[in-house]
């Protein structure tokens, strides 16, 4: 899938006047109105949602959003070079479920850890306060060969979702 | 061939593409809209202006307002006291309303539907008759804020008519899109403030129904951000008003009761139209209630401008509130629009200007308005030309950058159980059979969503044992399902949970809209097993319509027949009249040469005189005589033009004539 800039086919260092025309552009391109039998020959490449054009246009012709995007992007990348497996699922802290020993049923302590999150496998992933401390993302699972990205950051991004990452 | 319907609920307009721009068709008498009035009597229909002339005389079978009750539920208190109000005769089947009317002799009786499709055939007939050619994809303006059961009517009288891949517009979308066509330079130009994007606000106010929307314009670009519409605002209101004071006043001045006499209700209503419209130019107008009372001589009422401003000062409220609701319902502000552009007969009343003007003017500098009435038709005529552009055909150079992107006015969502909305994670579908009290209305699709597009929701099982989902999908704004518009359901069965043996399973909700504007639902498990429903809302079944679309190709053969022997006998009229002219001519001519011929002796003529006098006399012979008929004066004349030679044709060709 693509990325923002890819779907406008624009530069990362694009202005907003580039960004407007390269939106007006893709929708003139890709919009089923616009697929009659002469321009459909001509654009014989994959065709690309206009929600997709849309939501991209939003996100990179917004100064604010589009800094969000850009850090969000970058991380993104590094994650891609620096470890091999590629993620199969992004998944906000939030919805782990601590296995910790919160035994006495007091909250400080049930945020000890570890937390797992269950694997579509029937196995699950596990993640320790040290793995964070130490600033591990990617958690492998317990059975299967699958790996999840965990952490909190998603947190106001999830605009953006897992769609970008994977 | 496609072509553009502005169908209003006073007048329809209707324009086709023709030599690179949208035009106008005109009715027979040469007007460029059809007032949406279908009268019925014993020698057939009647339409537009001569329907609307007649109905003082024909008042029971004169149908008019049609629009207003299209896809309506007549269980509507609103509807029902309007239809009530209707000085036709009306009933009501299966929640919807009926009318009742004769024709030809007969009692018939027609819904909404059937009338608007007679609508649509007779301005197809016009398109017909304006190309020369087969027309049969229309193109149909609708309010933004029509529902999914309007529009399905509208569709439905299409195959009633007999139209085939008819498309919806919005009213506002389609004057914008004209709008963005005549004043959209081709080229980008930074110094041209036509080449960068405006914010216009379209604001259409049309007899029954009043429409606002905020679109964005960049070059041929039109997007549609925000829209509203009121369905119970329109110039009507004003009509309404004036013919209850009217008829206050004929009951203290004269004591003259009308309201019980719906002859005299609706003769009132026509002179209100009338004196409203006379007021839009006019300081003042003069109403004539002579044709009221047979009995009393009733003197003429004048009535002012701002005696009408008075009669309704409502109305002015609730169109500010229409206005105001754009901007609360998105980030613009009032400073952001750049032009307002008003469409629609009823915002020729300086009223409705004076007070849009007063709400713009305080913060927004720029802000010219400009009244074009007809750029609903003109504009639902290019999107005719964008959407249904014949296969292999270059697009018009004008059209080939324009694209509208319209959005979806209501809601769409399903109903999720009630207890599961607050906690975290995905809401639950419920089972098979779920209560509607324990549910509530979940959006997947927000109001104001541009189309195409496509949404997909993460929806939980109820539990394990259940393993089924009831995907009931509604449309509207209530946190209620009930209180919105119900669009179909269907139940996914034998969900597997994950994992295998967990109380965990879930469902994935796609919506996905299309760029016509149709939805499909489908709804998936882990397993990846789809079942998907497209949403149809057709009140009429499939056999109900064929018969009323033959009943309707019944009544427009009878029409055409009409209309044929009355084109044939006005033909012959005309002929006989042409005949006879050129016969006297003929007369005068020949005894003219023949007085001539008895002054002059048989020596004394010239050569030059007699040739003069004989093509006198030929001419007016040729001009006597049908076209294709020959005319010589001697034998040699006399032979068919292919072939000199041959005398023997002669006789037998019929298309031939000579004198000697």
């Amino acid at each position: 899938s693509l990325d923002h800039y890819q779907v406008l086919s624009v530069p990362h260092d694009a202005s907003v006047q580039e960004i407007k025309a390269a939106y007006h552009r893709a929708l003139l391109q890709h919009h089923p109105d616009k697929q009659n039998a002469l321009r459909g020959s001509r654009s014989s490449s994959e065709s690309i949602e206009i929600s997709v054009i849309k939501r991209a246009y939003e996100t990179l012709v917004s100064p604010e959003k589009r800094g969000e995007y850009d850090v969000f992007r970058r991380r993104k990348d590094r994650i891609g070079r620096a470890a091999g497996p590629r993620p199969a699922q992004v998944i906000s802290l939030e919805e782990w479920i601590s296995v910790g020993s919160g035994g006495n049923g007091d909250e400080e302590e049930e945020e000890e850890g570890p937390w797992r999150y269950p694997c579509r496998c029937s196995g699950f992933y596990e993640i320790s306060v040290s793995m964070m401390e130490r600033g591990v993302h990617l958690v492998g699972c317990s059975s299967c060969s699958e790996v999840v990205w965990a952490g909190y950051e998603l947190q106001g991004m999830s605009s953006f979702k897992m769609a970008c990452i994977i | 061939m496609s072509f553009g319907i502005d169908l209003g609920t006073q007048s329809c307009r209707v324009a086709v593409w023709q030599n690179g721009q949208p035009v106008i068709v005109l009715d027979e008498e040469g007007n460029r809209a059809l007032p949406s009035y279908v009268a019925f009597s014993g020698d057939g229909r009647r339409f537009g202006s001569i329907a609307k002339a007649q109905q003082g005389a024909n008042i029971e079978n004169t149908v008019f307002g049609i629009k207003g009750f299209l896809g309506r539920d007549i269980r509507d208190t609103v509807i029902r006291t309007r239809l009530s109000r209707m000085p036709y005769r009306t009933s009501r089947t299966a929640g919807a309303a009926v009318l009742k009317v004769e024709f030809l002799g007969n009692q018939e009786t027609f819904v909404p539907e059937e009338i608007v499709a007679m609508q649509l055939s007779k301005l197809r007939r016009l398109v017909d008759v304006h190309t020369g050619t087969q027309n049969e994809c229309p193109v149909i303006a609708v309010p933004p804020g029509f529902s999914r059961h309007q529009r399905q009517a509208l569709i439905d009288a299409c195959d009633i008519a007999g139209l085939r891949t008819p498309y919806l517009i919005d009213d506002t979308s389609a004057a914008a899109l004209y709008y963005a066509f005549y004043s959209s330079p081709a080229l980008p130009n930074p110094n041209d403030p036509a080449s960068v994007e405006r914010l216009i606000l379209v604001l259409n106010m049309g007899a029954g129904i009043t429409s606002a929307s905020i679109v964005a314009i960049e070059q041929g670009l039109v997007e549609t951000k925000v829209a509203s519409s009121n369905l119970a605002l329109g110039g009507d209101h004003f009509d309404e008003a004036i013919s209850k004071s009217l008829a206050a006043h004929l009951k203290s001045k004269h004591g003259i009761d009308v309201s019980d006499n719906p002859r005299s209700q609706a003769r009132l209503l026509i002179l209100a139209e009338r004196a409203r419209k006379e007021l839009s130019s006019a300081m003042k107008a003069s109403i004539d209630l002579e044709a009221i009372s047979q009995d009393i001589r009733i003197p003429p009422v004048t009535i002012t401008r701002d005696y009408l401003d008075g009669q309704c000062p409502g109305i002015y409220d609730d169109l500010l509130k229409l206005i105001k609701s754009l901007f609360q319902r998105s980030a613009f502000t009032r400073a952001d629009i750049q032009e307002v552009l008003l469409v629609g007969g009823t915002t020729r009343m300086p009223g409705i200007l004076s007070n849009v003007q007063a709400y713009f003017s305080g913060d927004t500098p720029i802000c010219s308005v400009r009244n074009v009435d007809e750029a609903v038709a003109l504009g639902a005529a290019i999107y005719g030309v964008l959407k249904g552009h014949p296969e292999g055909q270059a697009m018009p150079e004008k059209l080939e950058d324009m694209l509208l992107m319209d959005i979806v006015h209501d809601a769409l969502g399903v109903a999720v159980l009630a207890e599961s909305v607050d906690l975290k994670g995905p809401s639950t579908l419920p089972a098979d059979g779920g209560s509607f009290h324990e549910s509530v209305f979940e959006v997947v699709i927000p109001r104001n969503t541009t189309f195409p597009c496509r949404r997909r929701v993460d929806f939980s099982v109820r539990n394990v044992g259940d393993r089924t989902v009831n995907v009931q999908v509604y449309e509207g704004d209530s946190k209620q399902p009930m209180a919105n518009a119900f669009l179909g359901s269907f139940e996914l069965h034998n969900i597997p949970t994950v994992p295998a043996g967990s109380d965990r399973a879930e469902v994935v909700v796609d919506f996905d809209i299309n760029s016509d504007h149709s939805v499909v639902v489908s709804a998936k498990d882990s397993k990846n097993r789809r079942r998907s429903m497209a949403i149809r809302v057709g009140r009429l079944s499939k056999i109900e319509k064929e018969t009323m679309q033959q009943k309707a190709e019944r009544f427009d053969e009878y029409d055409r027949m009409q209309e044929y022997r009355l084109r044939r006998r006005n033909d012959f009229e005309e002929y006989c009249y042409g005949a006879r002219e050129s016969i006297e001519r003929l007369q005068t001519g020949v005894h003219e040469c023949l007085e001539w011929l008895q002054g002059e002796g048989s020596t004394s003529v010239l050569d030059e005189d007699l040739e003069r006098r004989e093509e006198g006399v030929v001419e007016l012979l040729r001009k006597a005589l049908p076209p294709g008929y020959f005319i010589g004066r001697d034998a040699a004349d006399c032979a068919p033009q292919a072939d000199p030679e041959s005398h023997s044709q002669t006789d037998d060709t019929p298309l031939y004539d000579c004198y000697d």
